[in-house]
């Protein structure tokens, strides 16, 4: 890599890691394997750096290799490790401070307990907003077993955090 | 979206406000120049390994006695010097004393390596775990040469170093050109001393991460040294300061004149 190359490599990083990084801490619920997972795509990202620029789309590359990643068998097993309650940020809410406290503390506890696929398509669908064809492609699989993937997640979120399943219901 | 979506989706995007950690970049890029590294040695041992391969039916057929020279037998010698071997990368590698064991055998280490090792803080923990001869593997960009080593083995309990050496156009020559190459929110510059007509530009570096760096740049090459901490944010065994004397020191220069 050139020093043009390196200095936008850098550049993008600055620009991009921020939202990289929350999407892998959502993706592992765990400050430090976020950490691991965004700096494994991003040393693949180096790797190939002039390429996936000319492409025009490292955002896109660098979230399949996130997501991948994340639902790779020896992922699975690293995470199947207990990991402590993670810290949570506070941030005042500017509806109800108590209960969407409660609701994200609820809801990262019952993250952690989703198996890795199950966590990749609902932060896929609900944090980052991906259609169901793209998340189909992302994770490669059809779109039926996103559906699928996705109703029963959300049932199992139900179980798992009835705070957020009377939030899904009421509101 | 419905307003349930809503909701969810606003308590993940309220648990994930996090801040991102620093220093990716100079981690992802030192990564990516490692696996650079690694595909350059798998590519060497393959092709040795194809070589001894190749070579078994004729040693079988021509009854020849001598030993083979096996799976990860160091490259010949260049005939004309003991430290440049031109050409290509896979004759720059050192050898591995096995495919799977990555570390280089105390007699295959080359001059440099031995000066390096001779400069450092003594320790009996040190471990070569890869490295090259000194030669032009990137095809004209001139001799370079680096090599990684282990405080403490494989696991690296006490870190590791790094030993870059290339040609001085690629490297600053004043601090100021230093300073506006290198430094960032990841890297200070902890001292500088211009170059004289008797010692090179030296400077220590330290990054976020806790990585300390010694650059020496003389007229006619560029030796650098890196210190990594065991952990990320730890503080490296070897010191800057310790680096420093190493780059600059008389015995290793000596060996690489040879």
């Amino acid at each position: 890599m050139d020093d043009a190359a390196e200095r936008e490599f850098r550049e993008y990083v600055a620009a991009r890691q921020g939202a990289h990084y929350r999407t892998a801490y959502l993706l592992t619920g765990h400050h430090e394997d976020a950490q691991d997972l965004v700096q494994a795509a991003l040393t693949r990202l180096a790797a190939h750096w002039p390429r996936v620029q000319r492409s025009g789309s490292p955002d896109a590359y660098v979230r399949r290799i996130l997501y991948h990643q994340r639902v790779s068998w020896w992922r699975l097993l690293r995470n199947r490790r207990e990991h402590a309650a993670a810290e949570l940020p506070d941030q005042p809410s500017m509806v109800d401070p108590a209960a969407d406290s409660a609701v994200r503390v609820t809801l990262g506890a019952a993250l952690r307990q989703l198996t890795p696929k199950q966590r990749a398509v609902i932060v896929l669908r609900y944090y980052e907003d991906r259609p169901e064809a793209e998340i189909a492609e992302i994770l490669g699989c059809s779109v039926g077993t996103v559906r699928s993937q996705v109703h029963r997640t959300l049932a199992r979120l139900r179980v798992l955090c009835p705070e957020l399943a009377l939030t899904l219901e009421t509101a | 979206m419905t307003i349930d979506d809503a909701r969810l989706s606003s308590a993940l995007h309220e648990l994930a406000d996090t801040p991102a950690p620093a220093g990716l970049a100079d981690t992802a890029l030192a990564g990516a120049r490692r696996r650079r590294r690694v595909r350059a040695a798998v590519t060497s041992t393959s092709a040795l390994a194809v070589a001894g391969i190749l070579a078994v039916p004729f040693l079988f057929n021509s009854g020849a006695t001598p030993a083979p020279a096996g799976f990860g037998a160091a490259p010949s010698p260049s005939p004309t010097s003991s430290l440049v071997l031109p050409g290509e990368p896979a004759k720059c590698q050192l050898p591995m004393i096995r495919v799977d064991v990555k570390e280089v055998p105390q007699d295959k280490r080359p001059p440099y390596l031995k000066g390096v090792l001779e400069a450092l803080p003594p320790r009996s923990d040190y471990q070569v775990q890869s490295g090259t001869l000194i030669c032009d593997f990137n095809e004209g960009r001139g001799l370079e040469a680096y090599a990684v080593i282990n405080l403490g083995g494989m696991t690296r309990p006490g870190g590791h170093l790094t030993v870059y050496l290339n040609k001085p156009s690629e490297r600053p020559k004043t601090c100021a050109a230093f300073a506006a190459k290198h430094q960032s929110e990841n890297v200070t510059i902890t001292s500088c001393q211009e170059a004289d007509a008797s010692n090179p530009l030296r400077v220590t570096t330290r990054e976020t991460q806790g990585t300390v760096m010694a650059f020496a740049v003389y007229p006619d090459r560029a030796l650098w040294m890196e210190s990594h901490p065991a952990k990320t944010g730890g503080v490296p065994v070897t010191s800057a300061e310790q680096l420093m004397k190493v780059v600059t020191s008389k015995n290793l220069h000596d060996q690489l004149n040879q």
